[in-house]
């Protein structure tokens, strides 16, 4: 039973959040929209870019080389990955701060919360890894973050072959999957929880529902 | 057992305590859910200080640990995740409940006599909720955390005379830092105590006047159930379906109440792009922002939240039942919600000529639903007896005045 005055309510506060969408979108996000995949395979490859790659500037300070178990890697593959580090020591950078001043100007932001610390985190990583273009000049800009001091990693922007292309789209996509798993390694684990505290609450909701219908009876003359 | 219980009874008034005050605590039977909220805002006031004190359990007040102690109990400590996101969570849970809370007062009518005191103790304990909201948000010690509080604490020099005084009085130092966060967990970790002490003196006021209902007046014995088992059992339903929402926040969207922004650390030398507090400040931050003058702005944002106590003067009505039979206060009531959502959106609106114009004229109405209040009430209930009040609300009154059920029994 919807009253006249309540769907006269609803659609102008439908027009006001509209208004407000509408003009929010013209403040230009280049966001590339595409399909993070999150299975193991993913991780795991996201993992070795950003290992290769990532670490060579960018610490991953909240990470143990031990948590890695929780994308799927062996005890083997862990000590592979580790190399001389311990098991317990976090994943840090292969430079030290003075090195990152002297090249940046500025210490190379943490990654391991990167995910969480934008909004749409994982489609920002992606995006910001493949938002490198060359100008006719020759230098290279980021479209998406044009004062980011971070060179073209993935050398996206001079790849021409189309097969070397899908594969660093492929990598760019893995590796912001894999940030996004080191921003909340828990939420496989939470999720699961979460479905059984769910049909819990459902059971529990629904039985205390036809306790309160049986008493409130007593009620009745 | 009884035994025991006959022990204590010689001593304390344990069992007529629990009778007087639980099992048989007379209730109006017309009480619909909207009554629901009280008792849910006790209930996460409890689910706050049990995951608050497990939290402290494994936090740093420290400036140069604060960050890494929350990820420490995000990734290391036992389901520390589940604990943090269920006091992040129940901080927006708090104040829904409380909002909804409030709006169910509004909307009926019950701050009005005899229950001034209870919209009294009810504005009190708003405040402490703020203020204890407001100081937790600076422990994770993100980017929004730091500036968040540098913001609202640099409000206070708009003091005259001693207002940078002031601001290093709340802050420990002359900018936040590691004093600031220091005291804000100290202050985080009391307040949740007075908040239980104001609570108490609530429901002391609240068994004294009894609950108010949809009808708006004090109903004859033979309307009255008690509390127990009818509700206790509607509490307990209430409970699950809020349960229910609070769990899907928890479980699948947990970040969703968190900037993005302040899951990096703080950092004093670099100024997040905009500043936005909480969603439950938004509304009060859009008033402080309409208004140019920063003293004024301040004024206006205080005057906004401490407002609400003014209500059992400025409703000069004598009509039953809040905005049931009271059309124009019912139109107040509704467009007053829209106002405050209104607002509420452009507190998160970086600050264009569009948006100030927006906030500007929403403040306007916001204080302007309260001025003319007196005006219009008064002018309503004169139209209202003019032209012949429904038959229900004269049955109501004449009810009223033959039994002389005003006075609380």
């Amino acid at each position: 039973m919807i009253k006249k005055s309540h769907i006269r309510l609803i659609l102008l506060l439908t027009c006001c959040f509209q208004i407000g969408s509408s003009w929010a979108g013209s403040q230009g996000s280049v966001l590339r929209e595409d399909d993070i995949e999150h299975e193991p395979g993913n991780l795991q490859n996201g993992m070795r870019v950003v290992m290769n790659s990532c670490t060579l500037c960018h610490d991953l300070k909240y990470v143990k080389f031990r948590d890695l178990a929780g994308i799927g890697l062996s005890a083997e593959s862990i000590d592979k990955v580790r190399g001389v580090n311990k098991a317990n020591d976090p994943v840090l950078s292969k430079m030290n701060a003075e090195q990152m001043n002297a090249l940046f100007g500025m210490t190379t932001p943490d990654l391991s919360l990167m995910a969480k610390a934008r909004s749409d985190g994982a489609q920002y990583i992606y995006s910001l890894l493949l938002a490198y273009h060359e100008r006719r000049d020759g230098t290279v800009i980021n479209k998406l973050y044009p004062e980011i001091k971070m060179p073209d990693v993935l050398a996206y922007s001079i790849e021409s072959d189309e097969r070397m292309r899908l594969t660093m789209e492929q990598n760019a996509r893995d590796v912001a999957a894999f940030l996004a798993w080191t921003a909340d390694p828990k939420a496989e684990e939470r999720r699961t929880l979460g479905v059984y505290v769910m049909l819990y609450l459902f059971v529990l909701t629904y039985m205390l529902y036809l306790v309160k219908q049986k008493t409130w009876l007593r009620l009745k003359p | 057992m009884s035994k025991v219980i006959q022990w204590i009874d010689q001593r304390f008034p344990l069992s007529s305590f629990v009778k007087h005050d639980l099992v048989e605590y007379p209730t109006p039977r017309n009480l619909s859910y909207w009554w629901n909220f009280g008792f849910l805002a006790g209930f996460v006031l409890v689910l706050q200080i049990i995951t608050g004190i497990f939290l402290a359990m494994h936090y740093k007040p420290d400036a140069s640990l604060a960050f890494d102690s929350v990820d420490h109990i995000m990734r290391e400590v036992n389901y520390g995740w589940l604990i943090r996101y269920m006091h992040a969570v129940g901080a927006s849970a708090f104040f829904a409940v409380i909002y909804i809370h409030m709006a169910r007062t509004l909307y009926y009518g019950s701050y009005r006599a005899p229950r001034e005191l209870m919209w009294w103790t009810g504005q009190a304990l708003l405040l402490a909720l703020m203020a204890t909201a407001f100081m937790g948000y600076l422990l994770p010690w993100g980017q929004m955390s730091f500036w968040g509080a540098q913001v609202i604490t640099s409000l206070f020099g708009a003091t005259p005379f001693i207002g940078d005084e002031i601001v290093i009085w709340l802050r420990g130092d002359f900018a936040v830092g590691d004093a600031t966060l220091t005291r804000f967990f100290a202050l985080h970790y009391l307040f949740p105590f007075i908040i239980c002490a104001i609570v108490i003196i609530h429901l002391i006021a609240l068994h004294h006047v009894k609950s108010s209902n949809p009808s708006g007046i004090n109903l004859t014995a033979k309307d009255n159930i008690p509390f127990h088992p009818y509700f206790t059992v509607k509490d307990l339903f209430g409970l699950g379906v809020f349960l229910i929402i609070y769990s899907y926040f928890v479980f699948f969207n947990p970040e969703f109440f968190i900037e993005a922004e302040n899951n990096q650390p703080a950092n004093p030398l670099q100024t997040p792009p905009h500043i936005v507090p909480e969603w439950y400040f938004l509304p009060f931050y859009a008033i402080l922002r309409s208004v140019p003058d920063l003293l004024g702005g301040v004024i206006a944002m205080g005057l906004s939240v401490m407002i609400f106590a003014a209500m059992p003067f400025l409703d000069r009505s004598k009509i039953p039942g809040g905005a049931k039979y009271r059309p124009i206060y019912r139109a107040m009531f509704y467009i007053f919600i829209i106002d405050v959502v209104v607002l509420g959106y452009v507190g998160t609106q970086p600050l264009t000529d569009l948006w100030v114009i927006v906030g500007q004229i929403a403040t306007v109405i916001y204080f302007a639903a309260f001025a003319l209040l007196p005006f219009l009430s008064k002018y309503e209930e004169k139209q209202l007896r003019k032209k012949g009040l429904p038959p229900v609300v004269e049955e109501l009154i004449r009810c009223e005045e033959q039994c002389g059920c005003t006075e609380p029994k």
